[in-house]
């Protein structure tokens, strides 16, 4: 089997797979590497859902614009079904604070197209019927997000870039690059040297670690998030559920004290997905640590105590990138003529048919539909929100 | 409040026993933990304390001397407590067990582990063995010797190794009519090469001698070189199908024979509970004839992890007189690394141990390997079976998945859902990786490179209300 | 049905006081120390759910809880493995009860 290929993409969670497709279908001869197998990373603790009212705007409003057209027409391009449906989405209201940071973000969805609502905690129950908003102010409701079956997103992905030649090659770890003269001629892994003149990272957490091997610290952060799933119950959640508290400036690490940004959903078997823990690591590993289901728990239970009884079958853990400015790294990286990033996006599901497809345009003919200067890999990084 | 400790023993059975006895007896300040309401494990299984028996076997009277001496030994002790997940403790170098049950503490810290989960039945997917009526011999045993209820009136059993005879003379005593016993393994003439090994062990010689007799004597037929094919029945058991196979386990065909039955009690050997050691992260190695996959541990049975040890069938099965050395000397060695006993003394203990140790290990290899899972096995699963249980995921969706060029656990897993339910993956682990590698045997795969499930916590499912109010600390949390 | 009092392997029983249980409305006669899965069982009574998907009767499979098939709902709880929960005087049981929230 020959190491020699047009493009090599590195990490297969949801954008790898998409881009590995795209690449693929363009006609080039491509490599799909991961350190693990199949959505090894954050892909693997996604819920699949398909987040649209609490996204960056100001910088992404058009990238999640297009993304969505693209969504509408996965299904039909990718001749595959992936579970792809619509529900609402739910940002709870906890407190003064968050509610004066949701009339304001209004007026930004609403620009954008978005038609969110604010809904009182009076009428919380019309749009969601379990939830106990005793303790709520309200909520800010779109009844536009969606939900895709996250292992059949990247799965369908994966089937049909086979069709069309994809080599995968899992457990093999990229420990080194080739380049020469500032023209990237391949990468070094764990079981040898793959040429190519293109090769994408989509690598999420994973990413500043392989900068690193080429001189460069980029600012690519994560935090460990854990969430659990449920025995399956018969439906009773209408929307996804998160908090307003997404929003709020993170407050310092406190000892002993497990952070929980809230996110509940039901697949379409009726699991409870339940999450998210927030843990502070500098090491990147899966274990789950001892007080993350227990925080997630007690937070859940307080806006649906009706869940006490439903069993937590398992827990996961994975390393989720962010940036600081909230946008992610999409381009190529300068000064390595073939190097290209396309990772740290904010909620992945929307963008990855979208990213796909942009990437692989960036590839091969060296600019895209979309005006990606906000993305630059190691653009001046703003840290004002 | 949670106490603190410098050794908690995870499994009261016969390694966790003898760990506990030798480690607390040197000093060490011990607990030993078990999801049962009383000690004993698998092996010496205790009837409900309501119930009396006037006569004990052999082995029932030795669980009571174990019994006995763990009662006199200054180790605490907490029962009806499942471990749900062990987790490093974040300011220490202990761990911090996670436990539930009605009068179980939430936590218990700990400077150092055994764990001694020991072994289950290994699951054998053939069409028809989801129906009620169709048992493992865990499951016959456990109900005939602990609860004195039979599991039906007319049983077949089959499978594969010497419990297969204990089973079957067990359930004939209890009044049960055995149709007969299929063992899979043809013991001629392989077995006539293990036959000093198997000589060296009287006991066991014994019981053989006996359970044979038993069989004998009501006209039992024992089989060898035959396989259960197919179990019938609409809600229920209603008759059996098997078949003469060849020396991989497969089934010949012409040999076909119809044996109408209530039960099928199926012995397919013993897999390790090896559940608590993945989540950890310990590291495993594949060594078939132990069962699977079990961790690699040092010549002092630690693991890949610093202070932790593991003893008995949970870390590979090598029987019960093992289960029962290694226990004390993973105890002693404990006791040696807390300071509790000197170099000089924890050597003169573990010499004492070694040859008879080196001796039962000889002779776990030897029933390792006449009867090891054979890949046979897994061709007794039809298209439509299940494989995996809970999800109820059947073998074409398995291949199909392979089929669009899934070559690992985790991609079928992800998939079809294999894997994904209450279990956690212990019913159909085997099965699935089983069915993958056959489908992917012009490809070389193994059992490294399709690999094994992670496990995460919890360890068994648990209520949510339990958890919100499992943290370490009260009040345990704030959100954002 | 219950075992036969005598036998080489087996020990000589004697159960303690007999404790009535409802099982699927039905009063079933049960021994105290006994778990559900043999009370259930003594009685004739195999299957214990129905499997999700495809609605497929299931009973005991392993007998020591780790198989979670032979889950029934207790006292209103559900999913109780009955191989590991002992019987109470009053206790109900039922066989065959979807999961309600």
């Amino acid at each position: 089997m020959s190491n020699i290929f047009d493009a090599i993409v590195v990490g297969d969670g949801y954008i790898g797979s998409s881009v590995a497709y795209h690449l693929c279908a363009a006609g080039l001869r491509t490599a799909l590497c991961d350190q693990g197998s199949m959505a090894a990373g954050a892909s693997r603790a996604s819920y699949g859902n398909i987040q649209i009212q609490d996204q960056e705007l100001s910088k992404s409003g058009e990238l999640i614009r297009m993304a969505r057209t693209r969504l509408a027409t996965l299904e039909e391009n990718l001749g595959q079904k992936v579970g792809l449906r619509r529900i609402g989405g739910l940002l709870l209201i906890e407190n003064e604070n968050q509610w004066q940071m949701m009339e304001a973000r209004l007026k930004v969805l609403h620009a954008q197209g978005i038609h969110s609502e604010l809904v009182p905690a009076a009428h919380l129950r019309e749009v969601e019927p379990r939830l106990d908003s005793s303790t709520l102010l309200g909520g800010l409701y779109h009844d536009e997000e969606g939900r895709i079956d996250p292992f059949q997103l990247i799965w369908g992905y994966l089937v049909r870039a086979r069709r069309l030649g994809l080599q995968e090659f899992y457990f093999t770890e990229v420990i080194g690059f080739d380049v020469k003269n500032g023209r990237l001629a391949g990468i070094i892994t764990s079981h040898g040297h793959y040429s190519a003149g293109r090769v994408v990272l989509c690598t999420g957490a994973y990413t500043r670690k392989l900068g690193r091997l080429l001189g460069r610290e980029w600012d690519i952060q994560y935090i460990l998030g854990q969430a659990m799933v449920t025995d399956p119950a018969e439906p009773v959640l209408h929307n996804h559920i998160s908090s307003a508290s997404f929003f709020e400036q993170t407050p310092e690490h406190q000892e002993g004290v497990v952070r929980v940004g809230l996110a509940i959903s039901q697949s379409i078997h009726g699991h409870l997905l339940l999450g998210e823990a927030i843990a502070v690591a500098d090491t990147l590993q899966n274990r789950v640590p001892s007080q993350s289901l227990q925080a997630i728990a007690e937070y859940v239970l307080r806006y649906f105590p009706s869940f006490c009884r439903l069993r937590v079958r398992r827990s996961w853990s994975a390393p989720v990138a962010y940036t600081p400015d909230s946008c992610p790294w999409l381009g190529p990286v300068p000064g390595i003529e073939g190097l290209f990033l396309a990772t740290a996006f904010r909620s992945t599901v929307v963008v990855t048919p979208l990213i796909g497809e942009l990437v692989t345009k960036l590839v091969t003919g060296g600019k895209c539909d979309l005006d990606i200067d906000n993305f630059l890999p190691e653009r001046k990084l703003n840290y004002a929100q | 409040m949670s106490e603190t400790y410098e050794l908690a023993v995870i499994g009261a059975g016969p390694a966790g026993m003898e760990a506990a006895i030798a480690a607390s007896e040197a000093g060490v300040k011990t607990v030993i933990i078990d999801g049962l309401f009383r000690e004993g494990g698998q092996y010496y299984r205790k009837p409900a304390t309501a119930f009396t028996a006037s006569r004990k076997e052999v082995v029932e009277k030795e669980g009571d001397l174990l019994s006995e001496r763990l009662a006199g030994a200054p180790a605490a002790k907490i029962f009806n407590a499942l471990t749900w997940g062990i987790f490093k403790e974040e300011e220490s170098e202990g761990w911090l067990v996670g436990l539930y049950g009605p009068e179980a503490p939430k936590w218990v810290h700990t400077r150092t582990l055994i764990l001694a989960n020991g072994a289950y039945d290994t699951p054998v997917a053939f069409p028809g063995w989801t129906l009620p009526g169709v048992i493992t011999s865990g499951a016959a045993l456990i109900l005939v010797k602990s609860q004195g209820v039979a599991p039906g009136q007319r049983a077949l059993v089959t499978g594969s190794g010497p419990l297969l005879l204990s089973t079957a003379a067990h359930l004939i005593d209890a009044g049960v009519d055995v149709v007969g016993v299929c063992e899979t393994t043809r013991l001629f003439p392989k077995g006539i090469v293990y036959a000093p090994i198997m000589l060296g062990q009287p006991r066991r010689m014994e019981e053989a001698m006996q359970y044979l007799s038993l069989l004998l004597r009501n006209q039992v037929p024992y089989r060898t070189g035959w396989s259960i094919l197919e179990v019938h029945g609409h809600e229920h058991v209603e008759e059996a199908l098997i078949a003469r196979v060849d020396s991989k386990g497969v089934p010949l065909p012409g040999s076909l024979r119809t044996e109408r039955v209530d039960t099928v009690v199926c012995g397919f050997g013993l897999t390790p509970n090896t559940g608590l050691a993945r989540m950890m992260g310990c590291r495993m190695g594949y060594q078939p004839e132990k069962g699977g996959w079990v961790p690699l541990r040092d010549p002092m049975l630690q693991t890949s992890l610093p202070g932790v040890y593991m003893a008995g069938d949970g870390a590979g099965i090598c029987g019960a007189e093992n289960a029962l050395l290694e226990g004390r000397l993973v105890g002693t060695a404990i006791a040696l690394l807390t300071g509790h006993l000197s170099n000089q003394e924890a050597g003169k203990i573990i010499k004492r141990i070694g040859p008879e140790l080196a001796r039962q290990r000889r002779f776990g290899r030897v029933l390792g390997e006449l009867f090891s899972p054979k890949p046979g096995w897994t061709s007794l699963a039809r298209e439509e079976t299940p494989l995996c249980r809970c999800e109820e995921v059947s073998l074409a969706e398995v291949k199909a998945a392979v089929a669009n060029g899934a070559r690992t656990l985790g991609e079928v897993k992800m998939v079809t859902r294999a894997g994904m339910g209450n279990c956690q993956g212990r019913m159909c682990e085997r099965s699935v990786v089983g069915a993958i590698m056959q489908a992917c045997l012009t490809e070389g795969a193994s059992p490294d490179s399709v690999g094994m499930y992670s496990i995460r916590p919890p360890l068994h499912p648990l209520p949510m209300d339990f958890l919100a109010e499992a943290g370490l600390s009260n009040p345990p949390f704030k959100g954002s | 049905m219950r075992n036969k009092l005598s036998g080489s392997t087996l020990p000589e029983w004697q159960r303690s006081r007999s404790i009535q249980i409802q099982v699927d409305g039905k009063a079933i006669e049960a021994f105290e120390g006994e778990t559900v899965a043999a009370a259930l069982l003594a009685s004739g009574i195999h299957t214990f759910r129905l499997s999700r998907k495809y609605q497929e009767p299931r009973g005991l499979y392993c007998g020591m809880g780790i198989c979670y098939e032979c889950l029934v709902t207790v006292n209103g709880t559900h999913a109780v493995q009955a191989c590991l929960t002992p019987v109470a005087e009053g206790m109900q049981v039922e066989t065959c009860r979807e999961w309600e929230l």
